[in-house]
């Protein structure tokens, strides 16, 4: 593969953990605009854990991971009781929090004579673990995608288990849920924890890729099209949101066709898949005739 | 022994609008009271309160001796709740089979979420086919719900609460809509699978299908009990009749 | 505390400002019951038609004030049509998504199209700052303050006085009671975007008129002033949406000084996040929306 290859797929896997994580509260019933603060603390944590306090890659990653979802069902505890709209503004307010957060965030270390460690807005250089180790660009896309298949193999088995059938009632019915004895606000943190922690190790792996990151990157609009992946692509199956990112990123950005006018494709293209199948292209009946055609 | 359920001084504000005014009901275990009332009288509003999804104002409940007034919805049911909704409540984009088995994700192991073991997982199907076999529904298992018909969503309903397994049964209108073959043919389905050892309450505007089923009538107006004991007696106050079929709205 | 003062004036100004577009916001949302993340973008392409008209043949305000109210209408109908009127009633989600993908379609075109950092507005540089002692005004912001006004003391009549006010209040309630008391729902929805649309290419001039000079960055801008001023007015009531605007503007603007500009992000994003969860339904808070926020919390 060249290199040019390389990091277009990189790119579609690492943003797909951020659209399986909106992807994961949509099922659950709730729309965040906000999941890019999970992403910007995974980042910020493992790039803190692997540069300045010196950690090893995976410890950095599992960390990274560990402080998203932690985060993300601290912050749903509060919030998930508020209807559905003010939720998605909370989520908003939050992450835009963060974002400001990180521009006056400071700290820093001395590391081999440099001053390591984010400083504010002008960003957190220097997460070099990746870089030092000398993996090459093809070797971390393979930790990428092997992390993004250890996600999607979660989700496969809460699919198996009960865990996507609870998600999935509190979502599309809650009063029912509840009256089926399902405590429907825990099992929102719930999701919220584990959105946050698929976001967090997207971050996570980002930062060791990108070695600087700033606060700038994880703005409104990241979040809001991670969102929009997972409706385009559909809520019947994590693999929808994966689509989504295929269609974005691996399509119409790195075929260079549309070169310029991407994003006009794009929202025309969306808005008219949206009209055909409002709850995107593997919308719950699409999968349920694909998987009644494949045990045929 | 305690009842089933002792309802006591029940009451509940809507703004101004008091919904219910201080109800008594009792159910003793293993007893099926029909409630009746004109629209608006307050039956779904004990319903509601019951399983949690509204907050009384004041009184108590009582489930097996237990209060459970303040109690969130998901704990409640979990004590052997179950009901089912006036205008159907169904998860439209899952499968039939799906919607069952929705009935027994509480009482599961939270680990279940990520692993059910095989048996587990096979007993589970089992005895949620045998369940939709009793209502002839085995065809229909991986269908999507919204393509069911009335009768069936109204089985399905049922099926769901056979599914918990409830020690208290709550049918709302579990006959509105249907016509005279299908609300015999739902109330005998409901008689000979659903109230067997079960305590239950039953708000129907059908009178006959509802004699049928319980021999003990509370008749609800305007947010409070007016009348209450054996059908026969209850049907022949002048009370209830009065306020009821007085108003023809059946 | 002449600063507090001064402060809390140029907070109300730009609050009216805000204000003007959380009554955009505001009005789709209670009708439609569905957010409409191209609102901003809607007078995005208002306000640069109305820079063309400047640039291209330096027109009067009166004819550049048309042009961008004009754009804003005609790009609102469009999304009314694309991602409201043609997605199915109970798909929410697939509205939001739909208009979030015109706003990018639309703010896209308009960087293609415009391809500088920034554009020139006229400017009312005529009017010269008022002097109230020591303290400073901006006629601009009055003008602000009182379009306001008269626009919320307006739709306010509308709504309540006139027939097409009927249906709109009808169909906020209940698009089901509305279609079967014989409303139009398509039609009433569509002119209500349109109302909504207009209002903004008024909020969108003043503010344009007010920097001198736009750029695409005002989509995103005017997107999450609107959004967090409803949201703090409690939604759906339209005198609520201007103290909404006003209370922001307010806060930003003490914030802002006392706190720079960083210090500003964070304090509006905690105290709106700490707001929400506090005070869900709102500054003006409104009975069924306690009851509904009752419901949900107990489940």
């Amino acid at each position: 593969m060249d290199g040019f290859t390389i990091s277009v797929l990189t790119n579609i896997a690492l943003f797909s953990f951020l659209a399986i994580s909106a992807w994961i509260l949509l099922i659950a019933g709730e729309i965040s605009f906000g999941q890019q603060a999970y992403f910007a603390i995974g980042a910020y944590a493992a790039g803190i854990a692997t540069a300045v306090w010196q950690w090893p890659f995976v410890a950095g990653i599992a960390f990274g991971t560990g402080f998203g979802a932690a985060v993300g069902a601290l912050v749903a505890w509060p919030t998930i009781r508020l209807s559905g709209l003010h939720f998605a503004i909370a989520t908003l307010a939050f992450a835009e929090l963060v974002r400001a957060s990180l521009n006056v965030f400071s700290y820093q270390r001395d590391i081999d004579g440099y001053a390591t460690g984010p400083d504010g807005a002008n960003g957190f250089r220097d997460i070099r673990w990746v870089y030092e180790a000398g993996i090459e660009p093809g070797a971390y896309l393979v930790i990428v995608a092997g992390c993004l298949a250890a996600v999607i193999a979660l989700v496969a088995l809460m699919a198996r288990g009960r865990g996507m059938a609870r998600l999935r009632i509190v979502g599309e019915d809650p009063i029912l849920a509840a009256m089926q004895g399902l405590s429907v606000a825990r099992t929102k943190i719930a999701a919220a924890g584990l959105a946050g922690g698929v976001a967090g190790m997207g971050g996570a792996l980002y930062a060791h890729l990108a070695t600087y990151i700033e606060p700038a990157q994880f703005s409104v609009m990241t979040g809001v099209h991670a969102l929009a992946y997972g409706l385009i692509g559909g809520l019947g199956t994590v693999l929808g949101p994966i689509l989504g990112v295929l269609i974005d990123i691996g399509l119409l950005e790195s075929l260079r066709v549309f070169s310029g006018y991407r994003m006009i494709v794009f929202g025309g293209l969306v808005a008219l898949v949206l009209i055909l199948r409002p709850r995107g292209l593997l919308d719950e009946r699409n999968v349920h005739r694909i998987s009644a055609w494949l045990r045929r | 022994m305690a009842a089933a359920l002792e309802i006591t001084g029940l009451t509940r504000r809507f703004g101004g609008l008091t919904a219910l005014d201080g109800i008594d009901l009792t159910v003793e275990p293993g007893e099926s009271l029909g409630l009746i009332g004109p629209n608006g009288s307050g039956k779904t509003s004990v319903f509601n309160l019951l399983t949690g999804h509204l907050a009384a104002d004041a009184g108590s409940i009582r489930l097996s001796g237990r209060e459970i007034a303040g109690l969130p919805s998901a704990r409640i049911v979990r004590l052997g709740v179950a009901r089912t909704f006036q205008n159907l409540r169904v998860l439209k984009r899952l499968t039939v089979y799906e919607n069952l088995r929705a009935a027994r994700h509480a009482a599961a192991p939270a680990l279940e979420s990520l692993w059910q073991s095989r048996a587990a997982r096979r007993a589970e199907r089992d005895a949620v086919m045998a369940l939709l076999a009793l209502f002839g529904l085995e065809d229909r298992a991986h269908d999507t719900s919204d393509s069911l018909t009335l009768m069936e969503l109204r089985e399905l309903e049922i099926a769901r609460v056979m599914a918990a397994d409830p020690a208290l049964v709550l049918l709302d209108e579990p006959a509105a809509g249907m016509t005279a073959a299908e609300t015999d043919r739902i109330g005998e389905t409901i008689a000979t699978h659903l109230l067997p050892g079960r305590s239950a309450i039953v708000i129907e505007h059908k009178i006959r299908f509802l004699t049928a089923l319980c021999p003990r009538l509370a008749v609800l107006n305007a947010g409070r009990k007016i009348a209450d004991g054996p059908s026969s007696a209850v049907l022949d106050d002048a009370a209830v009749r009065d306020s009821y079929f007085g108003s023809g709205s059946c | 505390m002449i600063d507090v003062v001064q402060n809390t004036l140029d907070g109300l100004a730009i609050g009216s400002a805000y204000g003007l577009l959380a009554l955009g916001f505001t009005l789709i949302f209670g009708v439609m019951r569905r957010l409409n993340m191209a609102f901003g973008s809607s007078i995005l392409v208002g306000i640069f038609a109305g820079a063309w008209l400047h640039g291209q043949w330096a027109a009067g305000m009166i004819p550049i004030f048309a042009a961008t109210l004009a754009g804003a209408v005609l790009a609102a109908a469009y999304v009314e049509r694309l991602s409201f009127a043609w997605i199915r009633g109970d798909a929410a989600l697939a509205s939001m998504a739909s208009s979030f993908a015109l706003w990018m379609q639309l703010e896209d075109g308009i960087a293609r199209a415009f391809p500088q950092r920034s554009y020139a507005f006229p400017s009312f540089d005529i009017l010269p700052l008022l002097e109230l002692g020591p303290l400073l005004l901006r006629p601009e912001f009055i003008a602000m303050f009182l379009t306001a006004a008269v626009l919320v003391v307006a739709l306010h009549l509308m709504l309540t006085r006139t027939v097409f006010g009927l249906q709109v209040r009808t169909l906020s309630e209940s698009r089901e009671a509305a279609r079967v008391s014989g409303v139009n729902v398509g039609r009433v929805a569509f002119l209500t975007f349109c109302i909504a649309a207009a209002i903004g290419g008024v909020a969108g001039f003043l503010i344009a008129a007010t920097d001198g000079q736009i750029s695409t960055k005002l989509g995103l801008w005017i997107t999450m002033k609107g959004l967090i001023a409803m949201v703090i007015s409690g939604l759906g009531s339209l005198r609520g949406a201007l103290i909404g605007g006003l209370v922001l503007g307010l806060v930003e603007a003490q914030a802002q000084w006392y706190l720079g500009a960083s210090g500003r992000e964070i304090t509006v994003f905690a105290l709106l996040f700490v707001a929400l969860i506090l005070l869900p339904q709102g500054l003006a808070g409104r009975a069924d929306a306690a009851a509904r926020n009752e419901a949900l919390r107990r489940l």
